[in-house]
């Protein structure tokens, strides 16, 4: 098997017939992919009732081929909408063997699974011929080494007396296929596809939506809000995070929206929050957020204790009670650092009651230490 | 002052009592207790790792998520009455609380302050309240609440209500001094014709070496177990071959060293041989072995060292060793750096080198620092907790493994190899028990009856100081094959230089711990005899990782076998030195034919 099968050209062949494999009565479309000059292949996408795509499978015949004797494989593999692999099933009848024509047990159809399912396999960078090269077994194995197909590597990542087919098998569910999926999925692009992604809890999904409902300034389409309120509270810290750092500042400019992000916020975990409060630093924020952020400044290590400040610092204005609460903290800044208050204070406008304060701190402080 | 009997031997809580020499202020009484002398560790372990910095071993609770054992001692009071107790430590892990939780109980009274999540990760001294002393001896012990490494260095009783201890290192190894009464001179550790430092394989070879050939040798290693990164509180399998050997009899004790193939990171510990490493060297009638002992402190007149002093890791019992010759094999070139010896750290750039596979620009990168771990499969289902002060990971990314192997890397210029030894370790601790949180709450189809078997505590160190020989091995001395007269220890690995895997720092940027490398195979060739020896400490040796070669080169030359016949070849370089009564340098100028001759024969 080849590793840069070059897909040319795309033939929609709309075929309309019943999903393989699962049971289920989905409409699908079959496309047929055009490997090289000689060779085609069938692509199928499902959809569910409403008419939306939901995955991309393949019926597959091939041989697997071990120093001239070969054995034909049948397997049916699924895909998301992106071309990312999923799952394996088998027409009726059909199994798997190993060299010796014993067939697979259980546990090997479960590490089948996680082998097809792993796309940075030590499969990705090797070519048949470096499975069957001789010498194979003298590669020294790894001192710290990862050399390509050492033997024990190899062993960890296949299953023994099935390496080909493994290999094979690998190869057409994590190969070049998956481009000519996006593209197709590309085609039925729509809002309530976009919708779909966001919400999905797919990050692949999430990122290629996002991509596509956040131009470059981070301005979210209309309609999309929610969703991407979804992913930043979500439980997934990189897409998370993503969104949040490339929404436009404006996007949380709003009260209700501030509330939410400080809930949020307390939702969080530790990475997040820091994300949250350096993106803080770019948004204008209400005195309501502002208030609960003072109130919050020492509660917890010095790390977020200097987030906070910065976020705090970078704004125009800070409402009075804010300003009140962080002058109670120049007594025992707990984590924090007086020094850092007592700057921040004299930055804006105190009013009397932190002017107090702050002169307290300036004879406690002698100018020198200040 | 004065110096109070304790109770045993190995219990270093030393009453002093400090009369000022103010009229009116009264004496004042301090207990102090160092934690890696009491009794009973308990499930606590002691970790001298970050001696270079806080001058002091302590224990931890690495209980991989299980709270362990109490560690108690007993402390003498001179004096009845009210004492203050203050508890060295710190929050290892403040994001934005750490899990390293503990409590201290004196007498049976459990103090109320719980220890290690101040969110601060400075080592600092903490007021533990005031106690009752009422009895000459008192039980202190420590409870752990989480098994997820808190630690604490040292505990302090002063009568002095108003008594702080002192904040800054410089201070605090002043007072830790006095207190343990380590200003009085060392225990004679011995006078030896060689003192090897650090009981890797290198130092290990070298010491055996030498002692086959009669010389008087002392071997000192700072942790309880020999063979360094070899041994079973690292884990990591030797590699090197010894059968394409230029001179086929070296390696020889590198064989007996070797405990067959574990592979990196495996569950089972015996596997890694220590006590037959151990009974190996102790079965050698000329070497004397020191384990548990720190070397922190040289002695040296004229460019020459004449004695190392080391300090026991858990009595902090300190030794003086005097010599001839020393052999620098701590993999972090201490004795060198601590003797002035020339030496680099990090990388050097191409237009200094000229090597094609230098950095453009001369920096601290340095190979990174791991702690390899593993889980076994279990029968039962077992569970493990969130860690949310630890590295956090999604169904988008997280290491979908059920052991590590050497990927598992923590370093690459973000950490410094020896000041930060205690802040990589931690880092890595963090991506593990982050990650193996995630494979066992969200993941238990393939988890869920998985156990964590091991952690490593002990940072498996790859790169530090590299102390400068007569010659500096380079990666043309490599390619090119470059034949030397005194080209004696022959090496086989590429050259072998990590950096952050690619899709790790996108997910980590600047927090990477997960390597990758780019192999780069190389002809056997031989390492000359010159990089094993200072270029201006006149009796200094050096075999192991810290050998005199570019960072490039290092890339080649650090996996064990070869480490360990450098060894080797020190051994046999020591007795030609004394036999002739000349230095390093002199047997290379003046006897190399008889020091190849040995290693030919
Ligand atoms: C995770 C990992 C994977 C690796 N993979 C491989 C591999 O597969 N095969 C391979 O051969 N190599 C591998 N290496 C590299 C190899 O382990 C090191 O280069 C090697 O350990 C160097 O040996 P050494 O004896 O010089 O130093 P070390 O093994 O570091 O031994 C030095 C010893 O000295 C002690 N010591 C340090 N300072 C003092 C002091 N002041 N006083 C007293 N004692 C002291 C230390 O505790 C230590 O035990 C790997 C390294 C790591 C960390």
């Amino acid at each position: 098997m080849k590793r840069n099968i070059i897909i040319v050209v795309l033939m929609v062949l709309a075929v309309c017939a019943r999903a393989a494999g699962n049971g289920d009565s989905l409409r699908t479309r079959s496309y047929t992919v055009r490997v090289n000059d000689t060779s085609t292949f069938t692509l199928k996408l499902a959809f569910d009732k409403n008419e939306t795509p939901v995955y991309y499978y393949r019926n597959i015949f091939t041989p697997v081929c071990l120093t001239g004797e070969c054995k034909p494989v049948y397997i049916n593999l699924y895909w998301d909408l992106l071309g990312n692999y999923v799952r394996y099933d088998f027409p009726p009848g059909e199994i798997l063997t190993k060299a010796d024509h014993r067939p697979f047990k259980p546990d090997d159809y479960t590490k089948l699974q996680g082998i097809l399912a792993n796309t940075s396999s030590i499969f990705s960078e090797l070519q048949m011929a470096d499975l069957i090269a001789p010498g194979t077994e003298n590669l020294a194995d790894s001192a710290d080494g990862k050399t390509g197909a050492t033997p024990k590597k190899l062993k960890t990542e296949v299953i023994e007396g099935a390496v080909y087919t493994c290999f094979t098998i690998w190869h057409l569910a994590n190969g070049p296929v998956k481009k000519e999926m996006e593209k197709i999925t590309a085609g039925y692009k729509s809002n309530a596809l976009l919708h779909q992604f966001l919400q999905s809890n797919n990050h692949h999904y999430q990122y290629w939506a996002m991509e596509r409902v956040m131009d470059k300034e981070g301005n979210i389409t209309k309609g999309h809000e929610s969703d991407i309120k979804y992913i930043i509270s979500g439980n997934n810290l990189f897409t998370a995070r993503y969104a949040l750092q490339k929404a436009a500042p404006r996007f949380f400019v709003a009260d209700t929206m501030q509330l939410w992000l400080w809930s949020t916020y307390q939702q969080a975990t530790y990475p997040l929050q820091n994300a949250i409060l350096k993106k803080l630093a770019e948004v204008k924020m209400g005195s309501e957020l502002t208030t609960r952020l003072a109130a919050n400044l020492t509660a917890s290590n010095n790390e977020q204790f200097k987030l906070m400040l910065a976020a705090l610092n970078a704004q125009r204005q800070l409402p009075p009670q804010a300003m009140r609460q962080i002058a109670g903290y120049l007594e025992d800044p707990g984590p924090g650092d007086a020094a850092a208050l007592y700057a921040l204070l004299k930055k804006f406008k105190p009013d009397n009651e932190v002017k107090n304060k702050l002169k307290q701190y300036e004879t406690q402080h002698p100018q020198n230490e200040l | 002052m004065k110096r109070c009997k304790t109770l045993s031997m190995r219990v270093i809580s030393c009453l002093f009592l400090l009369l000022f020499n103010i009229a009116g202020v009264k004496a004042q009484q301090h207990v102090f207790v160092e934690t890696e002398s009491f009794e009973d560790k308990g499930g606590w372990v002691i970790d001298q790792q970050s001696f270079p910095v806080i001058h002091s071993s302590y224990l931890m609770a690495h209980g991989m998520g299980r709270p362990v054992k109490d560690a108690a001692t007993t402390v003498s009071f001179a004096k009845k009455g009210k004492y203050r107790v203050w508890v060295r430590t710190k929050d290892w892990a403040p994001f934005p609380k750490g899990p390293g939780r503990f409590q201290l109980t004196v007498d049976g009274k459990t103090l109320s302050p719980v220890f290690g999540e101040s969110g601060n990760d400075a080592w600092k001294w903490y007021d533990g309240g005031e106690v009752d002393i009422q009895k000459e001896q008192v039980k202190l012990s420590i409870h752990d609440l989480t098994g997820f490494n808190g630690r604490c260095d040292a505990i302090l009783f002063t009568d002095n209500a108003k008594f702080i201890p002192p904040a800054s290192n410089e201070a605090l190894t002043a007072f830790r001094s006095k207190l343990l009464n380590l200003t009085a001179a060392p225990k004679d550790g011995g006078n030896y014709d060689l003192v090897v430092v650090g009981g890797g394989i290198a130092g290990t070879c070298a010491a055996i070496s030498a002692s086959r050939l009669g010389l008087k040798v002392a071997l000192i290693q700072d942790r309880p177990v020999l063979g360094g990164n070899n041994s079973s509180e690292i884990r990591v399998h030797l590699m090197g071959d010894i059968d394409k050997n230029h001179y086929p009899k070296l390696g020889r004790i590198v064989r007996e060293m070797d405990n067959g193939d574990p592979g990196n990171g495996n569950p089972d510990a015996k596997e890694y041989g220590d006590a037959r490493k151990i009974q190996i060297v102790k079965a050698e009638k000329n070497i004397s072995l020191f384990l548990n002992t720190h070397v922190y402190k040289i002695e040296k007149g004229n460019n020459k060292i004449t004695a190392v002093i080391g300090r026991n890791i858990a009595t902090n019992q300190e030794y003086r060793f005097t010599g001839t010759y020393f052999s620098d094999c701590t993999g972090d070139g201490t004795v060198g750096y601590l003797a002035g010896a020339d030496y680099r750290f990090g990388r050097e750039s191409k237009s200094e080198t000229k090597e094609s596979l230098a950095a453009e620009k001369a920096d601290s990168f340095t190979l990174g620092t791991s702690n390899l771990w593993a889980s076994v499969p279990t029968d039962t289902v077992s569970s493990f907790p969130a860690t949310p002060w630890a590295l956090q990971f999604s169904d988008e990314y997280h290491i979908d493994e059920a052991k590590s192997d050497w990927e598992w890397e923590t370093g690459f210029g973000n950490f410094n190899t020896i000041y930060q030894a205690e802040q990589l370790r931690d880092h890595n601790l963090r991506a593990i028990y982050g990650n193996w949180s995630y494979l066992k709450n969200n993941k238990k189809d393939k988890y869920a009856k998985n156990a964590l078997a091991w952690v490593a505590y002990i940072g498996g160190k790859r790169e530090s100081r590299r102390i400068i020989g007569d010659h500096v091995l380079t990666q043309m001395d490599i390619q090119d094959g470059v034949q030397y007269p005194d080209g004696c220890v022959t090496a086989t690995w590429t050259i072998d230089l990590h950096f952050p895997q690619e899709k790790n720092s996108q997910y980590f940027q600047g927090q990477e711990f997960f390597a990758s490398t780019k192999h780069i195979r190389v002809a056997p060739y031989t390492i000359p005899y010159r990089c094993l020896y200072s270029r201006n400490i006149t009796n200094l040796f050096m075999a192991g990782r810290n050998i005199s070669t570019t960072h490039v080169a290092f890339g080649s030359t650090r996996v064990m076998r070869t480490c360990g016949m450098m060894g080797e070849v020190v051994g046999y370089a020591a007795f030609i030195g004394k036999k002739h009564n000349t230095s390093p340098k002199g047997v290379y100028e003046k006897h190399l034919s008889e020091l190849m001759g040995i290693i030919k024969d």
